[in-house]
C-alpha cells in the first residue's frame, strides 16, 4: 500500500527532502531514508513529477552546484525540482 | 423635475404620444415598465431588445418593436430624485463594496509576501557565502560555469547576464513560468550550472555589447 509524503516547512534533521517550486515559493516532502515505504513514496513522487517534465537537480547545501537528475536516486538527500524553464 | 417631465403616476392610454423633445403625460417610468402602449418616438420595456437607432418619427407598438434603442432612451430621460434613505444605503453598500476589495487586496499583497520569502529562503540556502553577500547587497549573484562568469540580477526576465571583463555583454532571457522571483533566480542557477548548453539552447539571448 502506498504512502503519502509527509509535507513540511522544515525538514527534520536526518530526513531527505524534495522541494517542489510552486506559485507559493515551493512544497517540501520529507522522507525517511531507512523506511522502504517512504522511499517508495519519494520515487513515486520523483518519477511523476519527472513524467510532467519538472527538471530535477541533487543539491548540497554548502554553495556548490546542483547535479541534474534524470532518474531516482535514493541516495539524494536534497532534491529541487521545478517545472521546464521556457525561452522569454 | 424637468419641463414637462414629471415622476407622478399618471394615466397613460393608447393613444398616448411621446414626443422627443416633451413628454405628455409626464409618466417615463411608467412607460418604461408597461408593455401594452402604442408610443410615438420612445418605448422601452416593450421593445427592450431592439437595437434600431430612434428616429422622429419612431412608431412602437406593444407587439412588435423597432427602430427604438431603448438604453440611449432610457439613459436620457431624467430619473426621480434619490431620497436620502436610498442614498445613505447606497452608500453604506458601496463603503462595504470597498472594503471587501481593499481585503482582498491585502490577502493577495501578503501571499505573495510569503511566497517571495519561502522562494529567497530556498534560494539563500543553495547560495555560497560570497553569492549570499552580493545578493543581500547588490541584488544578484555571479556564478562561474566553465570559465564564463554570469551574473544572476534579481528578477525573472533577461535577467541573466554574460560577464566579460566586468563589463555585461548579453543577456539572456530564460525562466520556468508561474514562479516567484526568487525560485525563478534559483532555477536559473541551477542549469546554468547543471547544463550550460540546454541553458543557452533555450535561453533568448540579446547582445548588450560586443
Amino acid at each position: 500500500m502506498s504512502i503519502a509524503l509527509k509535507q513540511v516547512d522544515e525538514v527534520e534533521p536526518g530526513m531527505h527532502e524534495i522541494a517542489v517550486m510552486n506559485g507559493s515559493g515551493d512544497t517540501k516532502y520529507q522522507w525517511n531514508p531507512a523506511n522502504p515505504d517512504e522511499v517508495a513514496a519519494a520515487k513515486s513522487t520523483f518519477d511523476s513529477l519527472r513524467a510532467k517534465h519538472y527538471d530535477a537537480y541533487r543539491v548540497t547545501h554548502d554553495g556548490k552546484p546542483g547535479e541534474q537528475m534524470k532518474t531516482w536516486d535514493p541516495g539524494a538527500g536534497s532534491i529541487i525540482m521545478n517545472t521546464q524553464h521556457q525561452g522569454g | 423635475m424637468v419641463a414637462g417631465i414629471t415622476w407622478v403616476p399618471a394615466t397613460v392610454t393608447t393613444a398616448t404620444t411621446l414626443t422627443n423633445s416633451s413628454i405628455t403625460t409626464d409618466n417615463v417610468w411608467r412607460v418604461w415598465s408597461d408593455q401594452c402602449y402604442q408610443l410615438t418616438q420612445q418605448a422601452t420595456w416593450c421593445s427592450w431588445t431592439s437595437t434600431s437607432v430612434l428616429t422622429n418619427s419612431t412608431t412602437v407598438f406593444s407587439q412588435s418593436a423597432f427602430d427604438c434603442d431603448v438604453w440611449r432612451v432610457w439613459a436620457a430621460a431624467p430619473r426621480p430624485p434619490e431620497s436620502t434613505e436610498a442614498r445613505l444605503l447606497r452608500r453604506e453598500q458601496d463603503r462595504i463594496s470597498q472594503l471587501r476589495f481593499d481585503e482582498s487586496q491585502r490577502k493577495i499583497a501578503e501571499e505573495a509576501r510569503l511566497s517571495r520569502a519561502r522562494a529567497e529562503k530556498l534560494l539563500v540556502r543553495q547560495l555560497s557565502p560570497a553569492q549570499k553577500d552580493t545578493l543581500s547587497r547588490l541584488n544578484y549573484f555571479d556564478l562561474d560555469v566553465g570559465g564564463k562568469t554570469y551574473r544572476i540580477k534579481r528578477g525573472t526576465h533577461g535577467n541573466v547576464r554574460e560577464i566579460v571583463n566586468g563589463i555585461e555583454t548579453a543577456s539572456f532571457c530564460i525562466q520556468p513560468p508561474g514562479l516567484p522571483t526568487e525560485d525563478v533566480m534559483l532555477a536559473q542557477k541551477l542549469l546554468l550550472e547543471a547544463n550550460e548548453p540546454e541553458f543557452l539552447r533555450i535561453a533568448n539571448r540579446t547582445v548588450l555589447r560586443s
